[in-house]
């Protein structure tokens, strides 16, 4: 477990690293997507691993998957609108 | 007696065995947990939403903005957070099985998230010094773009802040009463603490890293 723990957190500090390099490459509007694209990975490395996810029942990870879809779906329709106007 | 309770030769099968009972209870605790941190996740993400609304409103703006923010304060402060949801971790790991490195890191937790909220007040008395504030002249005459930067800026940082120490306070709390609580207990403490620094995750690429 400790082992799991402290590889993913070195995981976490290379993410860390490499996104603050590539944010000094100029990409343009790939550059917010790389960014955010990072940003999860790192998000989901914790859920899995500090927050225990992937130890976790089913309908644990059911509410989980359910919760970020309502909010992915409102983000995505909140961007269309906007986009839209 | 608990290898009696825990037989599965006594029962009849539709009978609930009392170590099920347990594990029932600590999983509708831990979801009750997990139903609050959506709570919090929603309440993030409503700001996330205004962040990406005005930023593709205003992006030049946002990038003049970022500039002004320090990006080691940003790198610093990131690598507490990740290195303290590390200890968090661990701590919760050592907590059936040796309670003095429980304890240890638990306070290793602590005291990396207080210097992340020292961090976080030299960081904002230097942009308050510089006259960068919610209604400061400065501010109030620049270009409305750079002035929802700003007031995203401070929201964002300041309820994350408030989080941290909402979250230090919780495991002041824990380490004091280390000896009464049980599993599940420190197990949602480190959830909390470990939502707090995936919510920074996404905050510093955000405000840091769009120079």
């Amino acid at each position: 477990m400790s082992r799991l723990f402290v590889n993913t957190w070195l995981y976490l500090i290379a993410l860390t690293l490499l996104t603050v390099t590539v944010a000094s490459i100029k990409l343009g509007f790939l550059s917010v997507a790389v960014a955010l694209i990072i940003a999860g990975t790192k998000a989901s490395l914790v859920l899995m691993n500090f927050m225990h996810l992937r130890f976790e029942p089913k309908v644990l990870k059911a509410m989980f998957l359910f919760a970020i879809s309502t909010i992915v779906i409102i983000l995505i329709l909140t961007f269309i609108d906007t986009a839209l106007r | 007696m608990a290898s009696h309770l825990n037989g599965k030769f006594h029962h009849p099968r539709h009978c609930i065995t009392l170590s099920e009972i347990v594990k029932q209870d600590s999983l509708t605790s831990k979801m009750g947990m997990w139903l609050f941190l959506f709570s919090e996740i929603l309440l993030f993400a409503g700001l996330f939403l205004l962040y990406s609304v005005y930023r593709s409103y205003y992006p030049d703006y946002f990038h003049t903005g970022a500039k002004e923010l320090n990006l080691y304060f940003g790198f610093f402060n990131t690598v507490i957070l990740l290195t303290s949801s590390l200890t968090m971790a661990l701590s919760v790991d050592s907590f059936e099985k040796n309670l003095k490195s429980t304890r240890m890191l638990l306070l290793a937790t602590i005291v990396l998230g207080v210097v992340f909220l020292i961090n976080k007040y030299f960081e904002w008395s230097a942009k308050i010094s510089h006259g960068i504030y919610p209604l400061s002249d400065i501010l109030s005459n620049a270009p409305s773009g750079l002035r929802i930067f700003f007031g995203l800026y401070y929201a964002m940082t300041g309820l994350h802040g408030l989080h941290v120490a909402a979250g230090v306070i919780l495991l002041l709390v824990a380490l004091i009463m280390l000896k009464k609580i049980n599993h599940v207990w420190i197990h949602n403490a480190g959830l909390y603490w470990h939502l707090v620094d995936i919510i920074w995750i996404f905050l510093f690429p955000l405000f840091y890293l769009i120079t």
